[in-house]
Formats: structure tokens, C-alpha cells, sequence
């Protein structure tokens, strides 16, 4: 997490290589700082939805729905994550992504380690 | 400020046109505002404030085309107007130590819209074509002098905000060639392209992007957030910035800052009473907090984008002002 407004939040990663399977219950948005990162998507089925109120939470298993597409991003990009559906990641280079969002399972804090000091 | 009771509708009240300089003087409630070759003089019960023309108009077409925005804009650090979402404050000293503590400050609460019709009429007045004070001051002309022929262009353009997210069918699309934007010259040297997007069938409102930095290397306008992706109440603006922020503002919320490319260097005071805060410049991949409690401005050496993500939660601005949330966002216990 490298910014907080109460609920909301944005969110950074390295992406390389393949990542697990997120969804949220609402929006979420991504934008590539460097490289280039595919993003995958597909549809969950009932079951496969969490119950989660907010923030990306990692699926336990591949989703079973069906495939939605998929979308190639470079720096400048922005790639909706749209509510309700599988997301994966994947990078053959190191990349940095920057994720509009709110916190959630997987959001990560660390403002003593990222936060200069005067 | 009694935010309860509706204020009677005020009109502004234009003089006829002065016979040397063209332009006409306006009254609207206790303030007179007037403007000669340099200056725009702003009257009131208990004074007078004078601001440099430029600095004037382009607070003013963008405390307008912002819909008076967050919280305070501060003109400078005497005059302003500060939103409640319904009424609108325009002060005068109010936030001003000396003023206040001489008793010549002022306040007095409007109707949103009245406050707007009385700025646009103000505005269309005293802009002459060849000046546009939502350009950066290189790529204009200038306001200074006598009236000329008004400027016929729309006072205020760049402000309509996407309603999920740009260019998803049925929103608000992003700029382009096509659109008459084409990319400023302060980013040549960078490289667009487009993200490549494979859609299966039925899913055309669901995968979706495009290209960000392209959006905002083809404003027309500067210090002028547009919103391209909302998620709840969370709005992520985007902005092209160049020379300086003619507003300071004063928020009602915490907001954050992502410098996405070059540079900007904010002055950050307290919000009530002017004492400096510090200074911050952000560069490149920079990520900065503006609290709840802070007024700032910035300095943008070189035509640059900004993100901005804010959290449109109605009511969020009474919370922070009774003390219910802390200014700042990242409380000792998250440290």
C-alpha cells in the first residue's frame, strides 16, 4: 500500500512472472509504470465468488467461468479490473503496476520502511 | 457559516463599462470587484485586497469549472471561496492572521449557483480573445491592459469527468487527434502506444484500457484534474501541470499525490492560519499525502503529470472538520 484514504487505497507490485488469481467486489484499476504485463480475466461462477466486503482477494483455485480476454499493458497504460471477475498477472520482464483499489485481504502496509523521513 | 439555513438568491449587479479601460466593475452581495490594465481589486465592508490580474482569472475560471472543488481555494492568502456543497463561502482575511486579528476580515455565504453565474459573468468580461488562463502562460497571451474583443472560446473546458472509467463504451472517451488534442510539446520525447486488448464476445463493457499518459499529454488546460477511473467513491484525476497552481488550496480531506513523470515543488502551510508546514518536491514516482489540515500550492518547473486520488465520500468534510478523523491519514498505530 502506498497510499491510504480510509477505505480506498493505491497499491504497488513488482509483477514478474505469473501471478495467483485475485477478484474484488467492485472496480479496481491498474496502471503499468515499466514493462509490459498481461493481465488475464476471467468470469467466476456463483461458487467461486467470495464474500469478501473490499480489496483483491487471492482465489484458491483457477477460476471455472468463462474467459473474458485479456489485455497487454505498457507503460502509460490503465486496465480496468472490472468488479466480480478472476484476474492473473503475468510478466516475462520485472514490471511495476500501480493499483487504484481499496484495502482488502492482500493489501500490505509498510509506512516505517517506505516513508521518508525529515 | 451556518450551514443549515438557505441563503436568499444574490444576482450580481454589473456597472456600465469604464469609459478608458472597457471593462465593467461587479457587485455581488458585500464584495465590488474591479479590474484595471495590472490589478483586479476586490472591495468589501471592512477593506480592499488587490491581486495581479493573471493570478486572479486563473483562479477564477478554475474555482468555477472545478464546481468551487474541495474545500478552500485560496486566490491567495487573503481571498478565496471555501464549498460546502450547496453554499459557497467567499472570504476575504478570514483565514488571515493580520486580518482577522484587526477586524477587518469577511465572510459571506451564497448560493452555489448564484456564485457561479456571478464568476462566469465576471470572467467573460474581463478575458480578451488571445488570452486563455487555463493555458500554461507560455502557450498564451496575455491578460494585461485594456479590454479587447471578448474571448469567444467556452469560458471553461477539460472538466468532464469520466463516470467509471475513459474510453469504456457509453463514458466519457479519452483525448485524441480526432478530438482536437493533440500531444503538447512538453512530451514529445515520450513514446504512445496502445495497450492491446483481446475481448471475447459479450465482454466488451468489462475488458477494457487505454492509454493514461496519452490522456494527459494531450490537456489543453493545466492544474485541471480530469477523472478517469471511479470505484465507489474513490476518484482517481489526472493532470497536466505547468508553472504554478494559481490557486492554494485548502482541503476539507486528506488527498493524494503520484507524481507520475518530471517534478513538481509544493509549498505546504497550515490551512487556518498560513504558518509554512514545509516544502516538498516530488519527482517521478513520488507519493505524497496532503492532509485534512493543510493548504499547499505547487510549483511545476516543466509541463508534468499528476495523479490525484481523492475520496468523494459526501459528508467526509464534516467529519474532519468536528474532529471525528484525524487529518492526516497514516495514524502512529499504522506506523
Amino acid at each position: 500500500m502506498v497510499a491510504s484514504n480510509l477505505e480506498y487505497c493505491a497499491e504497488t507490485c513488482r509483477a514478474e512472472g505469473k501471478s495467483p488469481w485475485y477478484t474484488a467486489p467492485h472496480d479496481e484499476f491498474a496502471i503499468v509504470m515499466e514493462g509490459e504485463v498481461q493481465f488475464e480475466f476471467y468470469q467466476l461462477e456463483d461458487d467461486e465468488k467470495p464474500g469478501h466486503s473490499a480489496g483483491a482477494a487471492r482465489l484458491v483455485d483457477a477460476p471455472k467461468g468463462k474467459r473474458m480476454g485479456k489485455v497487454t499493458a505498457r507503460r502509460g497504460h490503465e486496465v480496468l479490473l472490472p468488479q466480480g471477475a478472476a484476474y492473473q498477472l503475468k510478466a516475462d520482464q520485472p514490471g511495476v503496476v500501480l493499483f487504484q483499489t481499496c484495502a482488502g485481504p492482500e493489501s500490505i502496509e509498510k509506512w516505517s520502511e517506505i516513508c521518508t523521513l525529515n | 457559516m451556518n450551514t443549515e439555513v438557505t441563503p436568499e438568491k444574490v444576482s450580481v449587479i454589473a456597472s456600465e463599462p469604464d469609459p478608458v479601460l472597457g471593462y465593467r466593475s461587479f457587485q455581488f452581495g458585500g464584495f465590488k470587484f474591479t479590474r484595471d490594465a495590472y490589478f483586479v481589486h476586490v472591495e468589501w465592508p471592512k477593506g480592499v485586497h488587490t491581486i495581479e490580474v493573471d493570478r486572479f482569472l486563473r483562479a477564477m475560471v478554475r474555482d468555477i469549472g472545478w464546481g468551487f472543488f474541495y474545500g478552500w481555494i485560496f486566490f491567495d492568502d487573503v481571498f478565496g471561496t471555501q464549498n460546502h456543497y450547496g453554499t459557497v463561502d467567499i472570504y476575504a482575511g478570514t483565514y488571515s492572521k493580520g486580518h482577522k486579528d484587526t477586524g477587518v476580515d469577511y465572510l459571506e455565504t451564497f448560493n452555489t449557483d448564484d456564485v457561479r453565474v456571478a464568476f462566469e459573468t465576471i470572467s467573460k468580461d474581463w478575458i480578451n480573445e488571445g488570452y486563455d488562463p487555463l493555458s500554461a502562460p507560455l502557450e498564451t497571451g496575455s491578460p494585461l491592459g485594456a479590454k479587447q474583443q471578448e474571448a469567444s472560446g467556452p469560458l471553461i473546458r477539460g472538466f468532464e469527468p469520466a463516470r467509471r472509467m475513459l474510453g469504456l463504451p457509453g463514458d466519457v472517451q479519452p483525448r485524441s487527434d480526432e478530438s482536437g488534442h493533440p500531444i503538447n510539446r512538453a512530451f514529445a520525447d515520450l513514446e504512445f502506444d496502445q495497450p492491446d486488448i483481446e475481448v471475447e464476445p459479450g465482454f466488451e463493457n468489462s475488458v477494457h484500457a487505454f492509454n493514461l499518459f496519452d490522456h494527459i499529454a494531450r490537456a489543453d488546460v493545466t492544474w485541471n484534474p480530469s477523472f478517469t477511473s471511479i470505484t465507489k467513491a474513490c476518484i482517481c484525476c489526472v493532470t497536466s501541470e505547468e508553472h504554478m497552481l494559481p490557486v492554494i488550496h485548502g482541503n476539507d480531506r486528506n488527498e493524494w499525490f503520484i507524481q507520475l513523470t518530471d517534478e513538481i515543488h509544493w509549498n505546504i502551510q497550515d490551512k487556518n492560519s498560513g504558518n509554512p508546514r514545509g516544502r516538498i518536491v516530488m519527482k517521478s514516482g513520488d507519493v505524497c499525502a496532503m492532509p485534512a489540515d493543510i493548504r499547499h500550492q505547487g510549483y511545476s518547473p516543466k509541463r508534468c503529470m499528476l495523479m490525484v486520488l481523492e475520496n468523494g465520500t459526501p459528508g467526509l468534510d464534516e467529519k474532519y472538520a468536528q474532529g471525528e478523523l484525524e487529518p492526516f491519514p497514516i495514524t502512529a498505530s499504522r506506523w
